[in-house]
């Protein structure tokens, strides 16, 4: 008996430390391991934060461990160069870091980093490398930067809109969104057809109905951009189905926003709940380990109600280029849901991961870290994975359902939205 | 090639068999109980989770070769549901969970060092096993947040989509303790206790970035078996 204990203790001795340790990982959020001072262990630290912490690695193709292999001896040699005393410059780090992570999917990327040593020969305090806007640049139907497009949509919006089409109300807004620190600007057309129907007509730089409404019949300076969207919401529920010939919401351009809107966007024309999209996040370290899917449902919103499918009435979203997050997120999800819908312009930006503020890291191991002005690095990253109608957009965004470019009208804004006008004209 | 290899051992197994000296020592027998399974990982980077054993189901077939009166070889082909619970403590989140229920079928090889009397008798068990992660299935609590709302999904039995990070081949070290009684030459009842000691990862982490997990399980489980023939009690002295 005793021998038979000795031998079974002995057995469990030897083997009990055959178990392997884990490496260290960052939690993505602390501050005890950002005192890296060496460009080998910034770039470590980056790429292990990621690497635990990144979203999208179920449809990211970059081979995450190639990428170490290949760029930490590069690191290594600008540490090298730095001790031989000799510059290092936010350019030299800006190629690694473009190189690096210059292909990654997740569209709303931002790696912002700043150079520990910093050199004489730097101009800015730190580089932006921002995988989705290179990428999208490089398309073949992208004719200008964001802040040109942006520009030239507003000259088209204020300076020539009344020109071209006969419109009954054009109001215009811009309002500051304190919570975002950013403005958002909305214009409402009221379109008259030549056989006497209404379009009614909504421009929104970005997604931001929700915290406008708030102030709706406030003395809030934000509440003259909630009346001119609900002008816009108040026309499509009440003009008779008779002088209605469809609705259109032009999201160009409109960098993204709150994901509430589509309670007015979409709820407002539902009869029941209804699962809008999906989305997961990262429930552990492994780049796989994501929770389930969790479904994100929309109840009818019964202050601008109008069953639109019932009524068939037409409801086309314009997007292009430039449309991007809750920008494009929106006409994806109407396309998805709302069978009168119609989506008219160009395959959109690609950036579906909503995001949470990087104050929020602990929700769930992911999204954007770092600070930049307290540390030397900020990733901004998405928070969460998104599923609309069982497709995964990152990175290429929507392909609407009749493609219509600026670049083959001269760069000018009409095309696409005579497109709609004439979608909604024909429809039976 | 395979499947002829897998022939000729059985044919060898049975002719051996066949013999009667060698069929009363085997004894095989259906086993049944409960399989409690914790998780051992680093919980560097995982601050507000907390991990924690949950109970499931473990059954399948026992056997026995005895080798002399004290000692015997004993191997079970078991299915076993290692279950274990990782729950979230931040404040408004702490309602998220995750119970993962891994189903492995289990084959444990094991020396049995016995004492005791003619029909209680005692066992000392240990060695090692094998296993494969066959299925996984999913339940618990997840969340989804707009900007300002939070929103929670209860999910049920959600199957498991194995991926290339999933070590579905498993090994370990097993040992315990087993009460048998024999109620007559043919047929007798098991109490077992059994530790399930992993020593290979579900997980298989990256070159860079080793993140090993591993599951201790303690199934206790009773059972029965029988001879294929009655146990000639003066040939086993």
């Amino acid at each position: 008996m005793k021998r038979n204990i000795i031998i079974l203790a002995a057995f469990a001795l030897i083997f009990s430390g055959c178990r392997k340790k884990a490496d260290y990982h960052p939690y993505i959020g602390e501050s005890s391991q950002l005192a890296y001072d060496s460009y080998s262990s910034q770039f470590e630290f980056i790429w292990k934060c990621l690497s635990t912490g990144y979203v999208f690695w179920d449809v990211d193709k970059t081979d995450w461990d190639a990428v170490y292999d290949n760029y930490m001896p590069k690191f290594l040699n600008l540490d090298d160069k730095h001790a031989a005393g000799q510059d290092v410059t936010l350019n030299d780090l800006e190629e690694l870091y473009q190189g690096a992570m210059g292909g990654m999917q997740d569209h709303h990327m931002n790696i912002v980093i700043k150079n520990i040593h910093p050199s004489p020969n730097d101009i800015l305090s730190y580089l932006m490398v921002r995988p989705g806007m290179m990428e999208v640049e490089k398309r073949d139907y992208c004719i200008e930067s964001l802040y040109e497009a942006q520009t030239h949509i507003a000259e088209f919006l204020n300076n020539e809109m009344d020109s071209f089409y006969d419109l009954t109300v054009h109001e215009s807004a811009t309002a500051y969104v304190s919570e975002i620190g950013d403005s958002v600007t909305y214009h409402y057309c009221l379109f008259n057809l030549p056989d006497g129907r209404k379009i009614p007509y909504l421009w929104q730089s970005m997604a931001a109905i929700t915290p406008v409404m708030r102030t709706l019949g406030t003395s809030s300076p934000a509440s003259a951009a909630a009346d001119v969207v609900d002008h816009w919401l108040t026309a499509i529920k009440n003009t008779p189905r008779e002088q209605l010939a469809g609705i259109i919401l032009d999201n160009r351009t409109n960098t993204g926003g709150y994901q509430d809107d589509l309670d007015y966007l979409i709820g407002s024309f539902l009869n029941e709940r209804t699962e809008i999209l999906k989305t997961r996040y990262k429930e552990g370290p492994g780049r796989l380990e994501h929770s389930v899917w969790t479904p994100y449902y929309i109840d009818p919103f019964s202050k601008y109600h109008r069953d639109i499918t019932a009524e068939n009435i037409p409801y086309v979203v314009l997007c292009d280029i430039y449309s991007i997050s809750m920008g494009e997120i929106e006409p994806m999800t109407i396309k998805a849901v709302l069978p009168t819908s119609h989506t008219i312009g160009e395959r959109t930006f690609g950036a579906t991961g909503p995001l949470q503020p990087n104050t929020s890291i602990d929700l769930n191991y992911g999204g954007p870290f770092g600070n930049i002005n307290t540390m030397n690095h900020y990733v901004y990253t998405s928070s969460f994975e998104s599923s609309i109608g069982g497709t995964v957009y990152e990175g290429i965004g929507l392909t609407p359902d009749q493609i219509v470019l600026r670049k083959n009208h001269n760069g000018n804004f009409k095309a696409q939205l005579n497109a709609a006008i004439e979608y909604i004209t024909l429809w039976q | 090639m395979k499947n002829n290899i897998l022939k000729i051992v059985a044919v060898v197994l049975l002719c051996w068999m066949a013999t009667e000296a060698n069929a009363q020592k085997l004894a095989v027998g259906l086993k049944g109980g409960v399989a409690h399974t914790s998780i051992d990982r680093t919980n560097l980077g995982r601050i507000d989770e907390t991990y924690s054993a949950c109970n499931g189901v473990d059954f399948g077939f026992q056997f026995k070769y005895d080798l002399m009166d004290w000692l015997a070889i004993r191997a079970d082909l078991e299915f076993m549901d290692r279950t274990y619970r990782i729950d979230r403590n931040l404040h408004y989140l702490d309602q998220v969970y995750t119970k993962y229920r891994n189903t492995y079928v289990m084959l444990p090889v094991m020396a049995d060092f016995s004492f005791g009397g003619e029909k209680l008798r005692g066992h000392l068990l240990g060695g090692g096993y094998i296993g494969y992660w066959m299925m996984g299935h999913n339940s618990g609590t997840t969340y989804w947040m707009t900007d300002y709302y939070v929103y929670f999904n209860d999910f049920h039995n959600e199957k498991h989509e194995f991926n290339k990070e999933d070590h579905r081949f498993n090994a370990g070290l097993v040992g315990g303790i087993s009460l048998t009684y024999d109620l007559n030459e043919i047929v007798g009842f098991n109490f077992n206790a059994l530790y399930y000691y992993d020593l290979v990862s579900h997980h298989k982490g990256y070159e860079h970035l080793r993140d090993p997990r591993y599951l201790n399980t303690m199934a206790f489980t009773i059972g029965f078996y029988s001879r294929i023939i009655p146990l000639n009690k003066n040939a086993k002295k």
